[in-house]
């Protein structure tokens, strides 16, 4: 994981009407590095993970060494009208200047990397909530950014879906990307970030660095008929019930516990600390 | 950026959205021809307005088409908004060039119907040239701004009966002087029964 900064911004400031949202804002990312950003309701995440992204001009600063290759996950993403779910990302695959070939296997990837074979044909207005937000979601990883921005990616993604996002996160953070997140439920506790900032009134200042092992076990609610895997190491309760099976396993082998009961046929109902 | 022109232009024209803005500009196109405009060249500086407004209506039609994360994903895409944005206004032009010819073709009918000339005026045509690509312009900076500021695209049912009214002012105010009331009058017509069609097909 290299130190060399992969995005750098001085004197960031968004101004709406008369009012700033934030001003002198600067930031320093390396790559590699996975950032939450996190702040109250109004703060002016949104518009600053915007300006680094590229997709709003800030009113005064600059940002430097801007990647050329981001992915950008908004908050809101409403069905594009007449196009189905592949038509889209091969179309936006296009747009990223991928060849024909390159867009058809790109769009393969990450259909089948969120599970969006079913919803191929579909299109996009008919889709439901959650398999829109798979694809608002794979659409940034159609050509591998070295810099992905995602404003609250776990909105409305199922337990699954959560895993392969955080798993995708990591494995894009690994290869050198900058990762850029909020998430405004702090759903993902699992997620090892190398860096939390908190936007509060107009300021960016980084916050303290939240280990882990903060909580030291990790609650999984699974349902199905899957096979059992008790035997799995990190493991502290193991309760099967008539609706499925609670797992409470030590928080740094949560991930990996999840991955074993997909691979053992479970589905995750919920992912949450343990209490 | 071809790819995103390719792409703009096959969407519009799927879309259908460029039909009742078509149609209204042709009702403008032949009732400004039919009225014989004197003196000859005249017919240019009539078509005119008429020519600003439509070709702003495509640029208008390109640009607010999208919502905005739609539009953010996509700037992302095309790698930044000025790529974007020159891309559409491309996509504007060339949405605007039918209507640019159709302009020519009307005001070179007028102008010839009430003149010994012959040939084409090229000082016209260069004009109404700039008036195409300065209304495209307008239509996609305008178009812009409305989709970053609302949030939303303006839907074509509401879009096409504005854009039909203000042609019929634009067009009224320049007949008053030329054609009189009667001429007015039935643009105010023509496109009324044009704006309302295009409210209850949506």
């Amino acid at each position: 994981m290299g130190e060399a900064a992969a995005l750098w911004a001085s004197g960031l400031g968004v101004r709406h009407k008369r009012r700033w949202v934030f001003r002198d804002v600067a930031v320093n990312l390396p790559a590699g590095h996975i950032v939450r950003l996190s702040g109250t309701r109004g703060s002016g995440k949104s518009t600053l993970l915007r300006v680094l992204a590229g997709v709003t001009r800030p009113s005064s600063g600059i940002v430097r060494h801007r990647p050329p290759v981001v992915g950008y996950v908004p908050p809101r993403f409403p069905a594009p009208p007449g196009l189905s779910t592949e038509q889209y990302l091969r179309r936006l695959a296009r747009l990223r200047g991928l060849s024909a070939k390159e867009a058809y296997s790109g769009a393969e990837t990450v259909i089948d990397r969120f599970a969006l074979r079913a919803q191929v044909d579909l299109p996009l207005t008919e889709l439901a909530a959650e398999e829109l937000r798979r694809v608002a979601v794979a659409q940034a990883l159609l050509d591998p950014p070295s810099l992905l921005v995602v404003d609250d990616p776990w909105a409305d993604l199922k337990g699954q879906m959560q895993l392969v996002a955080t798993t995708e996160l990591k494995r894009l953070a690994d290869n050198g990307c900058v990762v850029l997140f909020t998430d405004r439920g702090w759903r993902l506790r699992s997620v090892e970030i190398d860096q939390h900032l908190s936007l509060s009134g107009g300021i960016l200042f980084p916050m303290p660095h939240e280990e882990p092992s903060e909580h030291t076990s990790m609650r999984l609610e699974l349902y199905g008929s899957g096979q059992p895997f008790d035997h799995t190491g990190g493991i502290i309760d193991y309760r099967p019930h008539p609706a499925g099976l609670t797992v409470i396993a030590e928080h740094d082998a949560a991930n990996d516990l999840l991955r074993v009961a997909l691979q053992n046929g479970w589905l995750i109902r919920r992912v949450e600390p343990n209490a | 950026m071809t790819t995103m022109i390719r792409q703009e232009l096959t969407s519009l024209f799927r879309s259908g959205q460029w039909v009742w803005p078509l149609i209204s500009y042709l009702i403008m196109l032949v009732v400004l021809t039919a009225l014989a405009i004197r003196p000859a060249h005249a017919a240019y500086g009539f078509v005119a307005p008429v020519l600003l407004i439509g070709s702003a209506w495509a640029g208008w039609l390109i640009t607010s088409r999208t919502q905005t994360p739609l539009w953010q994903v996509t700037m992302i895409a095309v790698g930044g908004r000025e790529r974007t944005l020159v891309a559409r206004w491309v996509c504007a032009l060339l949405a605007a060039a039918p209507l640019f010819v159709l302009a020519v073709i009307a005001a070179e009918i007028g102008r010839q119907s009430n003149s010994d000339s012959a040939g084409l005026w090229w000082g016209g045509i260069g004009l109404h040239l700039l008036v195409a690509v300065l209304g495209a312009g307008i239509g996609t900076l305008l178009g812009v701004q409305l989709t970053e500021r609302e949030g939303n695209p303006v839907p074509a049912r509401e879009s096409t009966p504005l854009a039909a009214l203000v042609i019929v002012l634009v067009c009224g105010v320049g007949a008053i002087g030329h054609a009189g009331a009667i001429g007015v009058l039935a643009l105010v017509l023509i496109t009324s029964a044009v704006s309302i069609a295009a409210v209850t097909t949506g």
